[in-house]
């Protein structure tokens, strides 16, 4: 089993900071609950007994190592590089959520809290919290952008099915960062029993490290399961999706020492990143520096520092702010990002699924989209390690009407007229 | 001496405790939220928050959510705050402050944001997302003393000793409690403890303390007062009643209000 906690160049400050972002920016209320969290997160890295049952449930429960896939179909189509796919799709739940839900999980156990309480975008977050309280014996809330309720209704379904209560926001731009700050305030109310599950590498520290360190074990396995498959001792690219970018963190993490591997994150282009408002990406749509959610980091965002709506077709991505380390890391140079735009996602799903036989979530089909673009200007003998973070059967109401419309909404109209 | 400072002067020599209120300024509309501001100002009210709206308060609860996002649908921003801050402060003999959250501060600058705030007549500032452990990365304490604005400090209910000395060195004004952990919002009950928070934070500092959170009634103040605070606050309450009755409603409320700290 591959999970451990490491140490890079790039990791947090002794003050909670990388470079100039991140930070705990909130309310007095919240400062000694995030201390106290620091202090247990501490002592929990240093216990054996904490490490292996983390370990324990990643094989047992989650069902690690996820498999690495060699795409020899998509490669030779493309033409070009080698592309890998660490397939976090087939953990339990369907995406890689659920390896920062585990390690929290067994965190919040070990400071006896009972009641979890998370924010979640496109549900599979959500997923995962509601999957581990059913496990633990945990009550839990989960809230999400009412925009995102209604285009993500099977994991909604799934929640209600695991006992978890599911809160829709109707607040400001009712998406992922209105879930964020609603999850945040009913942790302010009730602060003595209740655990902030956050899911993404975002919030105030130490969360971004928390669950970059969880998320660790996928680059961890992909390492070791590159070297294994191909002899070779390290890839030429790893690309992952970034909307909060907990996946990208968990994959790029162990080879953030290594300038031999280029990495690349991926943000959603939307329908372009020219406008805002019509894409999520901070990196090539011109974020700038500010403090929300209790973080500094780079927020599509006015003049005036009023957050700026956000679109993409895929709720996971659909994301004002970016993680802080990931600002930090492209403000030194250390990974590149670069946006795709909703058709270009949609295209790469159908090209990976007829290739390989794997459906993406639309996340996911960021990364594939990226992948394919660059695969065609490398040799054949380089090499792309994709993070496929979760698997597309979530997506089923968005990409089926959006790739066969006609006969999807017969299908629905038949299920509501017939049965 | 800060205006601040003279307020309380005033109140402790009228033997009573302060009420400080909360407009957001844009809501209802900007010209109603300049008729609030006046409106409590003639009912006796000692303070007054301006709330600049921001997108993603984390420290409000619905009622002022709701009034915030309202605001920015009709399209105010900081500049225009600022403006009304100016007529207002012309206008009104009591301290008037702005309350806001530290991206909005953080996207102008926090030197320019405190001195625009000086120019346009606030007499102090309530930014909740901006603790004490960042300002050598911000700077904003030291903005806003060489402005010569003080910050409202914003404590927790049970802070340590300590914890208190190290907050009040840095605030030098009123020190803002909250009632009760969580957010902003009317509660028909107060918690039971705030003497003892009270008498805590006085045992290290001299400093003014307001409570706020939950405070709706006249015998909320009466709590506030018997706790040996100097200020109660009063924020979601007057947006409720606003929407229920309308500004004479407001004004039927404050007198009520006002009344109690009196009493």
């Amino acid at each position: 089993m591959t999970f451990e906690f490491i140490e890079t160049a790039y990791d947090v400050d002794d003050k909670g900071h990388f470079g100039e972002f991140g930070g705990a920016y909130v309310p007095e209320v919240l400062r000694q609950p995030l201390l106290d969290l620091e202090a247990e997160y501490r002592q929990a890295q240093a216990d054996p007994a904490f490490v292996e049952r983390v370990r324990d449930l990643f094989q047992n429960f989650v069902g690690r190592p996820t498999p690495f896939h060699h795409c020899r179909n998509l490669s030779a189509d493309v033409g070009g590089a080698q592309i890998y796919i660490k397939n976090e799709g087939l953990t339990h739940t369907g995406a890689h959520k659920i390896n920062h839900c585990i390690g929290q999980a067994v965190l919040a156990e070990r400071m006896g809290k009972r009641k979890i309480v998370a924010e979640t975008g496109a549900g599979q977050h959500g997923l995962a919290t509601a999957t581990i309280s059913a496990l633990f014996g945990f009550e839990c809330v989960v809230y999400m952008g009412e925009v995102d309720y209604d285009r993500q209704r099977p994991n909604v379904f799934y929640m209600e099915q695991l006992g978890t209560k599911v809160v829709p926001v109707r607040d400001g731009t009712r998406r992922l960062k209105d879930a964020a700050i609603a999850a945040m305030k009913h942790w302010t109310t009730h602060i003595t029993d209740t655990y902030f599950l956050l899911g993404s590498v975002i919030g105030p520290h130490p969360y971004p490290t928390i669950i970059k360190d969880f998320q660790t074990v996928v680059g961890l396995e992909a390492q070791s399961q590159f070297r294994a498959r191909t002899g070779k001792d390290k890839p030429d690219y790893c690309i992952a999706c970034v909307g909060g970018g907990s996946n990208a963190l968990g994959l790029f993490n162990p080879f953030l020492d290594d300038a031999d591997v280029k990495l690349v994150g991926v943000e959603a282009g939307g329908r372009g990143v020219a406008i805002r408002g019509d894409h999520a990406s901070k990196i090539s749509g011109k974020a700038t520096v500010g403090v929300v959610e209790g973080y500094k980091s780079l927020f599509l965002q006015n003049d005036f520092g009023q957050i700026s709506n956000t679109h993409s077709i895929s709720a996971g991505v659909d994301y004002s702010g970016i993680g802080p380390q990931h600002a930090y890391l492209h403000q030194k140079g250390r990974v590149d990002y670069v946006a795709i735009e909703d058709d270009e996602a949609l295209a790469a799903l159908q090209a990976l699924a007829r290739t390989e036989g794997i459906i993406p979530a639309l996340e996911s089909a960021h990364a594939v989209a990226q992948a394919m673009k660059l695969a065609k200007t490398l040799d054949k003998d380089k090499t792309i390690i994709v993070n496929l973070s979760g698997r597309g059967d979530k997506d089923l109401f968005i990409t089926a009407k959006k790739l066969t419309p006609t006969k999807w909404d017969a299908y629905l109209k038949s299920q509501i007229d017939g049965e | 001496m800060t205006t601040i400072d003279r307020q309380l002067e005033r109140i402790a020599e009228d033997n009573r405790i302060g009420l400080m209120t909360h407009i957001v300024i844009g809501y209802p509309s900007l010209d109603e939220s300049r008729d609030l501001v006046r409106t409590m100002a003639r009912t006796g009210v000692d303070f007054i928050e301006l709330q600049i709206p921001f997108t993603d308060p984390i420290a409000d609860g619905p009622t002022i959510m709701k009034a915030s996002t309202e605001a920015l649908q009709n399209g105010v921003e900081p500049q225009q705050c600022f403006d009304v801050m100016r007529e207002l402060a012309a206008e009104v003999d009591i301290p008037l402050l702005f309350m806001t959250y530290y991206n909005i501060v953080h996207a102008m600058g926090p030197k320019a944001f405190c001195e625009a705030a000086v120019a346009a007549g606030a007499k102090g500032l309530i930014v909740p997302d901006m603790p004490l452990a960042e300002e050598e990365f911000e700077h904003f304490y030291a903005a806003s003393e060489a402005a010569g604005i003080p910050i409202v400090a914003v404590l927790a209910p049970e802070n340590a000793p300590e914890r208190l000395k190290e907050i009040s060195a840095t605030s030098r004004s009123i020190l803002y409690l909250p009632s009760r952990t969580g957010v902003t919002g009317a509660k028909a009950e107060l918690a039971k403890h705030l003497g003892d928070e009270v008498a805590k934070i006085k045992t290290v500092t001299n400093q003014p303390v307001a409570i706020g959170f939950g405070v709706s009634s006249g015998q909320h103040i009466e709590l506030i007062k018997s706790a040996g605070a100097e200020i109660a606050v009063v924020g979601s309450a007057v947006i409720d009643t606003l929407e229920a009755s309308g500004l004479d409603g407001v004004e039927t409320f404050l007198k009520e209000l006002t009344g109690a700290c009196r009493s």
